[in-house]
């Protein structure tokens, strides 16, 4: 049998060790009326090819994403990863480690983690970051929930109607529990307009930047216009935008946080990514999930460890913080490696390739008739909402029925009102040839 | 390795052990100008930030990202990873965390072209394939805890558990039984069971455990009163012990008008031996990185599929999978649902991996893997329990907890765990559950053999002399690694969050 290495004979010699007759003698704690006596219907366990063959025949059911141009974005993004990266995570004293509560045997992780928290604070221009949380979603809802807990008098939550559709939702559904007041602020022209910050009680404005439909917010503004209501500034970024933009710390943010997946891991349809939550010093004691830190062993030598524990759940129980435990290390020590490789420079070369790829994209297709830019007064770095000549939904079916090409998001998916919106990403993972494919196929549709 | 004899290192204070180099983090090795892999060049005619962008939008100062050779990058986390253990190189028998053998094979399938590399915001016709998988393990895990829907949704075990007691909440409110806000929680639960309950809105009221370990009825009997919600239990419990009133327990509160919460974490115990819907659980989660042995990754991922009884199904989360004739669709709202607790479906990687897990085993491996990890566990306690007083020395189930309480010369749990890392073995859990006194929480799992388990017990009984012998030694172990033990106390009152 798979993965069970206890013989027979092994078996018997266990059994009169403990005294006991028979594993089933063992199992009778179980009482009588508890047991089952049926049989699962999974049936069979299956060998190892027999597995991979059965594996494969989902797979072949998907349209893959391999080998065909994709411009499909909408918060999750496929960037250069380097070789290096999945050899070295898929090395097991990292991959099947697990949270690192005995430091002396978990210096790896652990400095890896400190290493993470270093790179996100350079990346957002913050204090403090923890480990990880689950994903961009709830990681702008753990800002929010740091926010209420800063502000205890407060009990309204502003919130960007360009923040990610998910992470709208997952906010709602976790302010719904918490009897918070969650008030939507609708776009104008496609961006937040600071002059509908306002209100009373506020403990927080949430909004992302570039937003949902690609545009770049005036961050400074929108913090400016929070902290003028006493309230914090929860702003989420792409990790990868940070390469061209000023980051959210130096504009004034409380919280900078999103979905860290374009660092080095892939979409996996939807996970496991991770999420990043960076914040300022003296929030530290609000933070949610682990944090680690420096200090000295006995004899003095440096060493790292998980710190400010007492916020975390195995102490302090329901007075927590946060109820995470298990989070998504592997994914930050991806990223993590990611950035090492790809350094300072490279860094900064990565995002004027998306930038530059995205806006001569834009202008190719905008030049095509019939098409044009959503919102053609605001900026944008690797995603654009364009406006086509027909519904997104026909742009996108001839596009890979004739050309193999997965396309732009269809808006139309979730607004009615917005068929004909084109979210389109370009990243470096397409090079020109592959945007000038898709021109090309655009012009023969048109 | 010699497991009477474990090595001292060089155990002198102020002298590292085996002369090992300072830590250097990545950012320490930078050298201006070096650089790793080149990233993509644009092949377009460049764009100046500064033009496109706003006024002040354009970054001014490049991150401080570190600038180091691709080879010293490789030896950077090679030499780091070195510093773990991991279950391919040590026994871990962490107590509550089920640290068993990962099947390579499923990283395999996980990489396969059309499973690793698609889109979450492909069209549903894109992903049928991932969908139908999805589908099919919600039929797996519902056939497995005897509950007829499945959500898997929630992206770990904790947030299975906050998702859950959403879903309770709604069904309540539902009946109109607003004010049922306490959540009765046993004092040996796993501490995210609290904290979920806080985050859902709800108080928790906790219960004492007999002597014995288990739910006291009578303490029970005094907690339940018309505010309660219902009862978050664990069974087997952290004690590794199975609830022997289960179905007692779960009348009282049905009768009461609450539900019955199961934190699944030790389902491993358990599995094709009794199915949690039939002893009268109304929902529960799944920890797929524990039980279907997912690589534990230093923290995640994992993953924490809830199941749920049918009265409970319309409240499950959205996005959910639906099979309509012989397709699959994603529901993305419905009517009585709680809504979305996470981004995206769910972590896939996660979910293909468990279901590769199953199918691999089958019923008869399933079957096997709850008789083996209850053999080893009992193997263990009946070994080590004239050396280490078992807390409650009955037959346990996949896991127990011993006591360091009392060992020679006021050795604690702690120097007890510190020292096995010498004899190159993972500690188990200590100070967990809360109940014991210098815990010693282990859980072997079914995939070790007999001679680790040996190895373990003579390193164990080792370090029991050892407390009498040489109780200097335990107080300052582990000797043998690049670090002793660090002040965590400094860690707090000077924090270096960043380098």
């Amino acid at each position: 049998m798979p993965y069970v290495q206890n013989t027979a004979q092994d078996q018997a010699a266990m059994l009169a060790a403990i005294g006991a007759r028979s594993v089933d003698e063992l199992m009778s704690v179980i009482p009588e009326a508890c047991r089952w006596k049926g049989k699962l219907e999974v049936g069979p366990g299956l060998t190892e090819d027999a597995l991979v063959r059965h594996m494969r025949g989902f797979a072949a059911r998907n349209v893959s994403p391999d080998g065909r141009p994709s411009f499909l974005g909408a918060g999750a993004y496929r960037h250069f990863c380097p070789a290096l990266v999945d050899n070295l995570v898929a090395r097991t004293e990292f991959w099947t480690a697990y949270t690192p509560y005995q430091p002396e045997a978990s210096q790896g992780t652990l400095t890896t983690i400190y290493e993470f928290q270093s790179l996100m604070c350079r990346m957002t221009g913050m204090e403090v970051s923890n480990a990880s949380v689950y994903d961009g979603a709830t990681a702008v809802v753990e800002g929010v929930l740091l926010a209420l807990r800063s502000k205890p008098k407060a009990s309204r939550v502003l919130a960007s109607a360009g923040l990610h559709p998910d992470t709208r939702a997952v906010l709602a559904t976790y302010l719904r529990h918490l009897e918070v007041e969650l008030v939507e602020l609708p776009l104008d022209g496609g961006a937040t307009p600071a002059a509908a910050v306002k209100g009373s009680e506020v403990a927080a404005l949430a909004f992302q930047s570039p937003n949902f439909y690609g545009v770049i917010e005036d961050t400074k503004g929108l913090c400016d216009a929070a902290h003028a209501l006493d309230a914090m500034a929860v702003v989420s970024v792409d990790p990868i935008s940070l390469s061209v933009l000023e980051p959210p710390g130096a504009l004034g943010a409380d919280v900078v946080c999103g979905e860290g997946t374009p660092m080095g891991n892939e979409p996996w349809y939807g996970g496991p990514g991770f999420g990043f939550l960076c914040a300022r010093m003296d929030s530290v004691r609000q933070m949610p999930a682990r944090i680690a830190g420096e200090t000295t062993d006995e004899h003095g030598r440096r060493a790292v460890v998980l710190t400010f524990q007492t916020r975390e759940q195995h102490i302090r129980r329901a007075k927590a913080t946060s109820n995470i435990c298990t989070s998504q290390q592997l994914m930050a020590l991806r990223a993590t490696i990611w950035a090492a490789l790809l350094g300072k420079q490279g860094f900064v070369d990565l995002g004027r390739t998306n930038l530059s790829r995205a806006h001569y994209a834009a202008s190719a297709i905008t030049a095509l008739p019939g098409w044009s830019l959503t919102y053609p007064q605001r900026s944008f770095f690797k995603e654009v909402c364009l406006t086509a000549p027909k519904p997104s939904a026909e742009i996108n079916r001839l596009l890979l029925e004739k050309h193999g090409i997965i396309g732009g998001y269809d808006l139309g998916r979730l607004d009615s009102a917005r068929s004909h919106h084109w979210l389109l990403a370009v990243t470096d993972m397409n090079p020109r040839e592959e945007i000038d494919q898709l021109v090309a196929a655009l012009r023969s549709l048109s | 390795m010699t497991t009477t004899d474990a090595p001292r290192g060089n155990a002198s204070p102020g002298c590292p052990a085996g002369g090992a180099p300072a830590l250097l983090t990545i950012f320490e090795k930078s050298s201006p100008g070096r650089h790793g892999v080149r990233p993509p060049e644009a092949g377009v005619p460049a764009v100046d930030p500064a033009s496109v962008l706003p006024t002040g939008a354009a970054r001014r100062q490049p991150a401080e990202l570190p600038e180091v050779g691709e080879l010293d990058v490789q030896r950077h986390y090679t030499h780091l990873s070195s510093k773990n253990f991991s279950i391919a190189n040590a026994f871990y028998p962490l107590g509550s965390c089920t640290m068993k053998y990962n099947p390579l094979v499923n990283e395999k399938v996980m990489a396969l072209p059309g499973l690793g590399s698609l889109h979450p915001m492909q069209t549903d016709d894109q992903a049928q394939g991932m969908l139908e998988l999805y589908w099919r393990l919600e039929r797996l895990l519902a056939d497995i805890a005897g509950l007829p829907a499945v959500s898997i949704h929630p992206a770990a075990g904790a947030h299975g558990e906050l998702t859950a007691l959403m879903v309770m909440r709604k069904a309540l409110d539902d009946r109109g039984q607003q004010a049922r806000k306490v959540i009765l929680i046993p004092d040996s639960a796993h501490g995210t069971n609290p904290a979920s309950c806080t985050i859902a809105g709800f108080q928790t009221r906790e219960l004492k455990s007999d002597a014995r370990g288990r739910v006291d009825l009578a303490a029970l009997d005094a907690a339940i009163g018309p505010d309660v919600a219902g009862l978050m239990i664990t069974n087997p419990s952290t004690l590794g012990l199975f609830e022997p009133n289960i179905r007692v327990i779960c009348d009282k509160i049905h009768a009461a008008g609450g539900l019955v919460y199961m934190d699944g974490a030790n389902m491993n115990a358990i599995l094709c031996r009794t199915r949690p819907g039939d002893f009268g659980v109304d929902v529960m989660h799944y920890n797929l990185h524990k039980t279907f042995s997912q690589p534990h990754g230093g923290g995640g991922p994992g993953a924490g599929p809830i199941a749920v009884s049918a009265a409970l199904a319309p409240y499950l989360p959205v996005p959910r999978v639906e099979k309509v004739g012989a397709t699959y669709r994603i529901v993305r709202s419905s009517p009585q649902s709680i809504g979305t607790t996470r981004g995206f479906l769910g972590n896939s990687g996660v979910v293909v991996r468990a279901y590769s897990y199953i199918r691999s085993l089958g019923e008869p491996g399933l079957r096997r893997v709850s008789e083996n990890a209850v053999l080893n566990a009992n193997y263990l306690r009946a070994r080590l329990k004239d050396t280490y007083r078992v807390w409650v020395d009955e037959p346990c189930m996949h896991e127990f907890v011993a006591t360091a309480k009392g060992m020679p010369n006021g050795i604690k749990a702690t120097d007890v765990a510190k020292r096995l890392i010498d004899h190159g073995i993972h500690p188990p859990t200590i100070y967990f559950p809360l109940i014991v006194p210098e815990a010693l929480m282990i859980e072997p799992t079914e995939t070790e053999s007999k001679e680790t388990l040996d190895r373990f017990v003579d390193a164990m009984k080792a370090i029991h002399r050892e407390a009498e012998s040489d109780p200097e030694t335990l107080r300052h172990a582990p000797h043998t690694r690049s670090i002793g033990r660090p002040d965590e106390v400094s860690a707090v009152k000077n924090p270096r969050l960043t380098v």
